[in-house]
C-alpha cells in the first residue's frame, strides 16, 4: 500500500477514503437488514417486544409532561426551556443509542467468543459490531425526544432567525456524534477489560441523564467540568443558550456556543484512535 | 501443485505473541503480579502456494494464537507476519477478501437466517461477482449435498450439516487461503470424509493453499503433505508426515483375525498388546518391515484376516516432546 503513495495525489485519496467510508455505509444498511429478518424469525417477540416500547414510550411522554407541569421552572429557565435542553440532548443520545448503542455487548461477545468471527469478515468490526445486536425497538426510543423537541421548539419564546433554525438540528446532529464517540471510546474499553459492561454503561447513561439538564443546577465548579472537560455541554447546553438568547451563567465565551462541530470532530479522533487501540489489544479467547 | 513451486504466500518470521495476566498473589488481597505467558515464541516458517499444512500440537500449543494471528484477529507483539504480501493486523480488511476462515467450534454463520441467505450475505460482504457465486454455490451444493437443508435456519442444523455450511461460506469468494481450526471435530464418519474430500478437490482444482489444525489423525493422513508441530509456543518439526514416523520411531500394530481363540501368539519380534477372542493385538517397531512378521504369524496360525495400524499421530506428537528428541527443522527452501 505504502508504496503507491509516491504516485497518489489528493484527490484520489479523498475518493478512496469516500469510497472505503461508503463501503462501510453500505455494510451497514445490509446488516442493519439482516439484524431485522434475525428479529423478524421471533415473530411473537418482535411484536410483544415492539408493543411494550410503544407503550413505555406514551408513558415516558406522560410522565415527563407531569412532572414539567409541575415544575414552574429550574433554576431560572422556563417549562419550554428546560424541555428543549432535555428534547434535545436525550434526542441525540438516542439516535446514538440506535444506530451504535448495541456496541455496549461488545464484552460480552468478546467472552463469547463471537468477536473471533467479526474479524475475519472484510467489513470494518465497528459496523459489524454495531449491527450485531441491533435491535427495531432501539430506534423507537427517539420517537419520544424527537416528539419533546417539537413541542418546545413551538412553546419557547424565540425569535426564529435562520441562524437559530438552523442551529438546533446541526446541535442534534453533532450532540448525536459526540454521544456516538463517547460509547465507542467508552466500549474501547472493554477490549482491555471484557467484564466491564456495567461500569461502561453506567458511565454512558449518567453522561446521557447529565446532558439533559441546564448545566447550573450542578454548581459552579461540577458545570465547567461536564462543559469542557468532559464535553456533555457541548451536546445542548451551549448551541441551546444561543437559540434560547440566554446570557452564559458560566461566563464561557460566546464562541464556544458554536464549537459543537468542532468538539464532535475531536470526539470522533478520540473515539476513532481508542478503537484501533482497542482492537490491536484484543486477546481473544482459547478456542 | 502440491506443495511444488508455488511462489511463498505465508511468512512467518520470529513471531512472537505474549499476554500479560495478573495473578493474585497468594495471601494478598490487593495486589497482583503481572505474568507474562508467551503463548508463541520466535516462530518461523514459509508457505508456498497450494500446499496443504498440517498445524499440530497439543491443546493450549499455540495454534490457534498462531493462526489467529495469520487472520489479523491478533497483533504479534514482535517478528515480521505476511499473507498474501499484506501484514494481517494493518490490513485487516484487505487481507480478508482473500482468506477463508473456519472455526470447527464456532459458526461463522448468522444463527437465525436460513442458510441459503448466510451465503447470499456472504456474497455481499465479499463482492462475489453474482456468475461466479452462482456457478460456486450450484457445485458446493452438490458436492457437499447440502440441497436438503439450504432453507433451513442455521440453529436448527445438525453438527455436520453446518460444517458443510461454514466450509461452503468460507469457499465461496474463492479464497487464495484458506485456514480451518478442528473443521472435522464432533462430526460423524460420513461428514468427515465429505470434508477432506472437498479440502482435497478445491486444493488439486484451485491450488488453494490450505492450513489446517485438527487432533484427527485421518485428517492429516489424508490431506497434509507437510505437517507443522508447535508445543509450549516452540515450533518442533516442520516436514512430511512419513519422516516425522522414521525419526521418532514409536511402534506399528498388527491386528489379526485367528480362526480361532486362542492363548497369545508368540512371534519375534512383536509383542502382543491385547486379545479379544480371536483377535490379537501385535505391536513392533515402527522401522521394522511388517513382512516377515505377518508372514511368520500366516506360517504357524490360520489367519482370516489382518490390518496395519499407524502410530496415532497424537502418539508421535507427544513422543516428540516427551523424549525431547526434536528433529532439526527443515530449510524452508526445501517444499518438495
Amino acid at each position: 500500500m505504502a508504496s503507491h503513495s509516491g504516485g497518489a495525489d489528493a484527490t484520489s485519496g479523498i475518493s478512496r477514503v469516500r469510497g472505503l467510508l461508503w463501503a462501510e455505509v453500505r455494510a451497514y444498511a445490509l446488516l442493519v437488514r439482516v439484524a431485522f429478518r434475525e428479529a423478524a424469525q421471533y415473530r411473537t417477540s418482535l411484536a410483544l417486544r415492539s408493543l411494550t416500547e410503544a407503550a413505555a414510550t406514551v408513558l415516558d411522554l406522560a410522565a415527563i409532561g407531569i412532572i414539567f407541569a409541575h415544575l414552574p421552572a429550574l433554576d431560572g429557565f422556563s417549562l419550554a426551556e428546560v424541555a428543549f435542553l432535555y428534547g434535545t440532548s436525550a434526542l441525540a443520545f438516542a439516535l446514538a443509542e440506535a444506530f451504535l448503542g448495541p456496541i455496549d455487548r461488545l464484552g460480552w461477545h468478546i467472552r463469547e467468543g463471537r468477536f473471533d468471527v467479526v474479524l475475519i469478515r472484510p467489513v470494518s468490526a465497528l459496523v459489524q459490531t454495531a449491527t450485531l445486536a441491533f435491535s427495531p425497538q432501539r430506534v423507537a426510543r427517539a420517537v419520544q425526544p424527537a416528539v419533546i423537541v417539537l413541542v418546545s421548539c413551538l412553546a419557547v419564546p424565540v425569535h426564529w432567525t435562520p441562524d437559530r433554525v438552523l442551529l438546533v438540528p446541526a446541535m442534534v446532529l453533532c450532540g448525536t456524534v459526540l454521544a456516538s464517540s463517547a460509547f465507542v471510546t467508552t466500549a474501547a474499553v472493554l477490549f482491555v477489560a471484557p467484564d466491564a459492561s456495567v461500569a461502561v454503561a453506567a458511565s454512558t447513561q449518567g453522561s446521557a441523564l447529565a446532558a439533559r439538564y441546564p448545566m447550573t443546577v450542578y454548581g459552579h465548579h461540577v458545570a465547567l467540568l461536564l462543559t469542557v472537560v468532559l464535553p456533555i455541554g457541548f451536546v445542548s447546553w451551549l448551541p441551546a443558550l444561543h437559540v434560547l438568547s440566554r446570557p452564559d451563567p458560566l461566563g464561557l465565551p460566546t464562541a464556544l456556543r458554536f464549537a459543537s462541530p468542532l468538539v464532535a470532530a475531536a470526539g470522533m479522533a478520540v473515539a476513532a484512535f481508542s478503537w484501533r487501540a482497542g482492537v490491536r489489544r484484543y486477546r481473544s479467547t482459547g478456542s | 501443485m502440491g506443495g511444488g513451486g508455488g511462489e511463498i504466500v505465508i511468512e512467518v518470521d520470529r513471531v512472537r505473541k505474549t499476554f500479560v495476566q495478573r495473578r493474585r498473589i497468594a495471601g494478598q488481597r490487593l495486589r497482583r503480579e503481572r505474568v507474562d505467558v508467551h503463548a508463541v515464541q520466535d516462530v518461523s516458517f514459509t508457505v508456498r502456494a497450494g500446499e496443504i499444512i498440517g498445524y499440530l500440537g497439543p491443546n493450549g500449543a499455540g495454534k490457534s494464537t498462531t493462526i489467529k494471528m495469520l487472520i489479523g484477529v491478533l497483533t504479534p507483539s514482535a517478528g515480521r507476519l505476511r499473507v498474501a504480501g499484506l501484514d494481517p493486523a494493518r490490513q485487516r480488511i484487505a487481507l480478508a477478501r482473500q482468506i477463508g476462515v473456519v472455526f470447527g467450534q464456532r459458526s461463522t454463520l448468522w444463527w437465525d437466517l436460513p442458510l441459503r441467505d448466510s451465503f447470499e450475505l456472504v456474497r455481499h460482504l465479499y463482492r462475489v461477482p453474482p456468475g461466479q457465486y452462482r456457478a460456486n454455490l450450484a457445485h458446493f451444493v452438490d458436492m457437499l449435498d447440502l440441497g436438503p437443508f439450504l432453507d433451513t435456519p442455521v440453529r436448527q442444523l445438525s453438527l455436520g450439516q453446518r460444517m458443510r455450511g461454514d466450509l461452503t461460506a468460507a469457499f465461496l469468494h474463492d479464497p487464495a487461503i484458506v485456514y480451518l481450526d478442528e473443521p472435522t471435530i464432533g462430526l460423524d464418519v460420513v461428514s468427515k470424509a465429505a470434508v477432506r474430500a472437498f479440502l482435497a478437490e478445491k486444493n488439486r482444482e484451485q491450488a488453494t493453499t490450505i492450513m489446517l489444525t485438527t487432533h484427527d489423525t485421518a485428517d492429516i493422513e489424508q490431506l497434509c503433505r507437510r505437517v507443522i508441530v508447535i508445543d509450549h509456543g516452540r515450533l518442533g518439526f516442520d516436514g512430511d508426515l512419513a519422516t516425522l514416523r522414521d525419526r521418532l520411531g514409536g511402534e506399528r500394530t498388527l491386528v489379526v483375525d485367528l480362526a480361532e481363540p486362542l492363548p497369545p501368539t508368540a512371534v519375534a519380534g512383536a509383542v502382543v498388546t491385547r486379545v479379544d477372542g480371536p483377535r490379537q493385538w501385535l505391536a513392533f517397531p515402527a522401522t521394522a518391515s511388517a513382512a516377515p512378521l505377518v508372514a511368520e504369524v500366516a506360517a504357524r496360525y490360520r489367519l482370516v484376516d489382518l490390518s496395519i495400524r499407524e502410530p496415532p499421530i497424537e502418539e508421535v506428537v507427544k513422543r516428540l516432546y516427551s523424549t525431547g528428541a526434536v528433529p532439526a527443522a527443515r530449510p524452508p527452501s526445501a517444499t518438495a
